[in-house]
């Protein structure tokens, strides 16, 4: 089992959704309205004046085999909308209860 | 609660309320009643007292200075003018605008009641009229004929006046100038005199001759037959053969015909109305209080065409005057320049966005604001009305800037890779409370209008409220309409790639064009930053050159713009004393200058001499006498012909001037709407009759002699010979006579007596006993008065009275409890402003006598009144715009730099209103203080962007130039969206345009020039305080 934490900006809610249910992952946690700022590049998202917009978090532990084609799509996304920003980040699970 | 994000994620319920509002909206535009301004109800209520038989001097005394006196301490009381004249007593109170005047009539009933102890007794209870617009007239009629004409005034009156009464909303129909059928027996004093009879006499046998009397009844067998007398004349002729004495030779009979010419004729009159040049009479229609206009006319002339077929063939009726159609015609111009108004609004968001769908999204805002505008209308019970319609005017431009905002957020989160139902959400909602903060800006100028008072806050408090409304409507559906139809109609990025390329060429050399005017503002901002000093001295310069220059230049200052009204009504006076035959002469003088001078007026109406039905005039604060007549006219439309309708009152003024006799001639071009003060007027205040009046005529000549003025007039008028009859009391006494019966005996034959009337087919006549007119022409024909002792001798008038001639003012104003007079004037081609200072620096050089005092009143008083009140506001909407600024900017210093594109705007103003010739009037200075408002958003959007830019990180210089040209668009787009919106209103040319031209004009103005300066002027200053802010931090 691996842990996908995905990071994007709100505005590309809906394409995030799609891509967990085109691989039926059913089971995910949810964060809205976080802050954040890429390492490089991309605006900050602060929801303030100057930065307004908004990050999600989305962490879902799946199958090792889902974790590939899951990337691949987010790759995807970032492809389209890139400037919008979407990031995924995978480690290990030891252990569910 | 997260307006988009709920509105977004139900969009049927969002469909569903702006349908709603829409089907309301229409409902309540179908329904609202039509007017020309909204409702003023002027706060006068007068006072009228008559006094039979007293001078006006005595009124003055005893009736008019004593309830003065009582009726001073009313609360809310503003002013309190008074005229005397001879025999009543009219004292006028002028409240504040917005007094309950239920309540206000109530406490002055209460002060009367105490005043009426100390009036004379033989004074009559004082009647209170609440003045209001109901007396102004819905529609003047006119009726000519020609067989039909004796009879003319009971036709009219069965076939037309009654059945118009009874049409609702009608509140009186009276009739002018008719003819009115007498019996005349004019007597000569001289047979009378040889037969030992008088007037008394014969007006005794008249009235027991004309009588019929029930005398009981008879019982003969069975029958019972009634007993009458009919004695009544059944012919006119008859009553010429009426036996009034034996003859004192005792050989035969005295008839009536021998000793008086007895004509069965019409009433000699003392009103006189003369249609197009012809014999005539007049109607006028007023309306019910509350009732309106426009739907009174239209019931009227509805009601008339069915009348009309049951007139005789020879008789015409014609409309003079119809309240309505101005009224009518100006609404429908407005609505015209609204519509024009939304289509160029639509073009510039076409042009600027290049897309049909996001333009029809936004568009959409400005039917769901502005019909909100007519539910709130109809809700509070107000009318259609050009202000209101201005509101709609200013609001159209302004409405769609909300949505351009949010739009434009919506479709850069769109093209950056979102779909659109999230960038909908989260485009709306980061800018939502820029959104909100700049249309509270917007709101903080508007709504303070609500809170005017007097005449100002009466025109502007709906304008105030209106725009208020449709700009936080606006708002509104910028927060959720907007994003909902973004979320639908809207194509992703990845959609818009396929189907765009149709367009792409036409839209990427279109770009090309923006682009380069952002590189041109960026180089022309940079030069800018470079110079600031030369940038400030001439930004400085600019603005003292202008302001400093506008009072030499500028048109001068003014109440309200004077309009076209198509009417032209001209009031002439004669030489006091001049009879009705006279003043009828000269009338048709002027009916045929009039015709020959002036073709663009189809329609005239003459009427001279008094209104039989008393004292309506002196109410209205109008003179009238046999020596004056006045004529209205109708003009044709004013795109039916070329000279305005002050080109055609001026050349009538120099044309008519010349006749012989007319000592005052005043013309007027509108229908005087607030009071019937003249444009200039000004109080000579002083007790002194003769010192007032002399200094009176000094002023007169001053003011005529100053350029700009017309219709120079005083308001006393000329004093009045009158011939006294002076009674020795003794004489009466020792030979049984008294004063009483002398009087009559005058009055009976000059004067006349009624002793009784003719009946004919159920209409009466009256029978009117006097001296034939060639009896009544010299003074010694009233010495020879013959008069009947008790002792059955006769008299002569001169034997017991002299006569003497004697002048006396006929009439008395007061104002403030203070003897006044007026010295009155129109304006033409100069504004009211100019023409005061030049006539108050010409009085200054005269010598007031100790005692004697000056006032400037008229409308330059409401002028001056109103621009304070404006003024007033204009710092209050100046304060709160500033408390909106600092708290959206956390700052103290932005919103300090944003205010001054505020100046410029008013440079703006007097630029536009110096190219175009119009006065400075109180539309203008409107039209400058709502800019405060408009010019701030540019700025405030210049000044968010930089401060933006300058957190994200770049450098000041940087920043500046990045957000100025970033946000060159949105200010344009905005900006020239209100400009457009407003263009129909400056420069529509029809019916009554000329009260909201300066509107339109000084907003345009205001803003071009400002949005100029803001985009340079602005940045540097910027640049100029931040730089000391973060030089002083560094240190």
């Amino acid at each position: 089992m691996k842990a996908v934490m995905i990071v994007y900006n709100h505005g590309i809610t809906e394409e995030v959704d799609e891509a967990l249910e085109q691989l039926s992952i059913r089971g995910f946690t949810r964060w809205i309205d976080v802050h954040g700022q890429g390492t490089h590049k991309g605006e900050p998202h602060f929801g303030t004046h100057i930065w307004p917009s908004l990050n999600a978090v989305v962490l879902t532990v799946i199958d090792d085999q889902k974790v590939e084609p899951l990337l691949n799509t987010i790759k995807e996304i970032n492809k389209i909308a890139e400037e919008e920003g979407i990031h995924a980040f995978v480690w290990n699970i030891e252990q569910i209860v | 609660m997260n307006l988009p994000k709920t509105f977004v994620r139900r969009p049927v319920t969002t469909v569903m309320v702006f349908l709603g509002l829409f089907i309301v909206g229409l409902f309540a535009l179908v329904q609202l009643p039509i007017d020309f301004f909204p409702e003023i109800e002027p706060p006068i209520v007068s006072v009228l007292t008559s006094y039979p038989g007293a001078s006006a001097q005595d009124v003055e005394q005893n009736v008019t200075k004593i309830i003065e006196a009582s009726l001073g301490t009313v609360s809310e009381l503003k002013k309190i003018t008074s005229t005397s004249m001879d025999n009543v007593s009219v004292v006028t109170l002028e409240f504040e605008w917005g007094t309950n005047l239920d309540e206000a009539s109530n406490n002055v009933r209460d002060a009367l009641e105490f005043a009426k102890r100390s009036l004379p007794s033989e004074s009559e209870k004082p009647m209170i009229f609440k003045f209001s617009t109901s007396w102004f007239p819905v529609m003047f009629l006119s009726a000519t004929a020609e067989e039909n004409y004796p009879g003319l005034n009971k036709l009219i009156e069965q076939k037309i006046a009654d059945p118009l009464k009874r049409v609702p909303g009608v509140g009186t129909v009276m009739m002018f100038g008719g003819p009115i059928r007498q019996i005349q027996i004019n007597i000569d004093p001289k047979k009378l005199e040889a037969y030992n009879l008088n007037i008394q006499r014969i007006g005794q046998v008249l009235q027991a001759e004309n009588i019929t009397l029930p005398a009981g009844s008879i019982k003969m067998d069975r029958m019972e037959y009634n007993i009458r007398v009919p004695g009544e004349f059944k012919d006119a002729n008859q009553i010429e053969n009426i036996v009034v004495a034996k003859s004192p030779t005792g050989s035969g009979l005295v008839y009536l015909k021998d000793v008086a010419e007895i004509r069965d004729t019409l009433k000699e009159r003392t009103i006189n109305v003369r249609l197009n040049g012809g014999k005539g009479l007049q109607l006028i229609v007023q309306k019910q209080s509350g009732a309106n206009t426009v739907s009174v006319a239209s019931a009227v002339k509805k009601e008339l065409e069915k009348l009309k077929k049951d007139l005789p063939s020879d008789v015409t009726l014609e409309q003079i005057f119809d309240g309505s159609t101005f009224i009518v015609n100006s609404i429908n111009n407005l609505s015209e320049a609204i519509i024009l108004g939304g289509f160029f609004v639509s073009l510039v968001v076409l042009v600027f966005l290049r897309q049909w769908k996001a333009t029809f999204i936004i568009i959409l805002t400005i039917p769901f604001s502005l019909i909100v505008a007519f539910i709130f209308l109809y809700i509070t019970k107000n009318t259609i009305n050009i202000i209101s319609l201005s509101s709609l005017s200013i609001a159209i431009g302004m409405v769609v800037d909300d949505a351009i905002v949010i739009l434009e957020n919506i479709t850069r989160h769109v093209e950056r890779g979102a779909r659109p139902r999230e960038a909908s959400v989260f485009g709306a909602t980061e800018v939502g409370l820029a959104v909100t903060a700049a249309t509270l800006t917007i709101v903080a100028v508007f709504l303070p209008l609500t809170f005017l008072t007097g005449i100002a806050g009466i025109m502007f408090k709906q304008l105030g409220y209106l725009v208020t409304i449709m700009i936080l409507t606006s708002l509104f559906a910028s927060l959720t309409l907007i994003p909902m139809l973004s979320s639908r109609w809207l194509k992703s990025k990845k959609e818009e790639m396929q189907t765009r390329k149709r367009f792409q060429k036409f839209y990427d050399k279109s770009e090309q064009l923006f682009i380069k005017l952002e590189e041109f503002y960026a180089k022309t901002l940079n030069y800018a930053l470079n110079h600031r000093k030369l940038v400030l001295i001439s930004g400085a310069l600019i603005f003292i050159i202008i302001v400093g220059s506008f009072p030499f230049l500028g048109k001068g200052t003014e109440f309200m713009p004077k309009s076209d009204e198509s009417q032209i009504q001209i009031y002439v006076e004669l030489q006091t004393g001049y009879n009705l035959d006279e003043t009828i002469n000269t009338a048709k003088q002027v009916e045929a200058i009039i015709q020959k001078e002036a073709p663009e007026i189809s329609f005239m109406a003459v009427r001279a001499g008094v209104n039989d039905q008393g004292f309506s005039a002196a109410l209205f604060g109008q003179k009238e006498g046999l020596h004056m007549f006045n004529v209205q006219t109708r003009l044709k439309r004013k795109h039916e012909r070329q000279r305005s309708v002050f080109e055609i009152a001026d050349t009538l003024r120099n044309k008519l001037k010349p006749i012989p006799g007319i000592t005052q001639l005043t013309i007027l071009t509108s229908s005087t709407m607030f009071g019937s003060t003249k444009p200039f007027a000004i109080d000579i205040i002083g007790h002194d009759l003769a010192a007032t009046s002399q200094l009176a005529y000094q002023i007169k000549e001053i003011v005529k002699n100053t350029p700009g003025t017309r219709d120079v007039d005083i308001s006393r008028s000329q004093e009045r010979a009158e011939l006294q009859v002076i009674l020795n009391r003794d004489k009466l006494a020792t030979i049984g006579l008294n004063t009483a019966t002398v009087a009559s005996a005058i009055r009976n034959s000059f004067y006349g007596l009624t002793p009784t009337k003719y009946r004919e087919a159920g209409d009466e006549y009256d029978i009117f006993i006097r001296y034939d007119l060639k009896f009544r022409r010299t003074i010694s024909e009233l010495e020879n008065i013959p008069i009947n002792t008790m002792s059955g001798q006769i008299v002569k008038l001169k034997d017991i009275a002299k006569i003497v001639e004697q002048f006396s003012p006929p009439d008395i104003q007061r104002k403030n409890q203070e003897r006044v007079v007026s010295v009155t004037a129109n304006t033409e081609g100069r504004s009211l402003g100019d023409v005061t200072n030049d006539v108050k620096a010409a009085i200054s050089k005269l010598e007031i006598p100790a005692g004697i005092t000056l006032e400037y009143s008229g409308q330059i008083e409401q002028q001056q009144e109103t621009f304070k009140d404006l003024l007033l506001f204009m710092i209050l909407g100046v304060i709160l715009v500033y408390i909106v600024m600092a708290s959206q900017f956390e700052s103290f210093l932005d919103p300090f730099i944003i205010m001054f594109s505020v100046p410029f705007s008013f440079v703006g103003v007097f630029i536009a209103l110096l190219i175009t010739g119009f006065t400075f009037s109180v539309i203008a200075f409107l039209g400058a203080v709502l800019l405060i408002g408009i010019v701030v958003k540019n700025a405030i959007v210049l000044v968010d962007y930089i401060n933006i830019t300058r957190a994200r990180g770049f450098e000041l210089r940087e920043a500046i130039i990045i957000s100025g040209k970033n946000r060159l668009r949105p200010v344009l787009m905005t900006t020239i969206t209100t400009l457009l919106g407003m263009l129909p209103l400056a420069l529509s040319t029809g019916e009554g345009s000329e009260t909201w031209n300066p509107l339109g004009i000084s907003v345009i103005g205001g803003l071009t020039v400002s949005t100029l300066i803001t985009l340079i002027f602005v940045p540097v200053i910027y640049s100029l305080f931040r730089k000391k802010l973060w030089t002083k931090q560094v240190d």
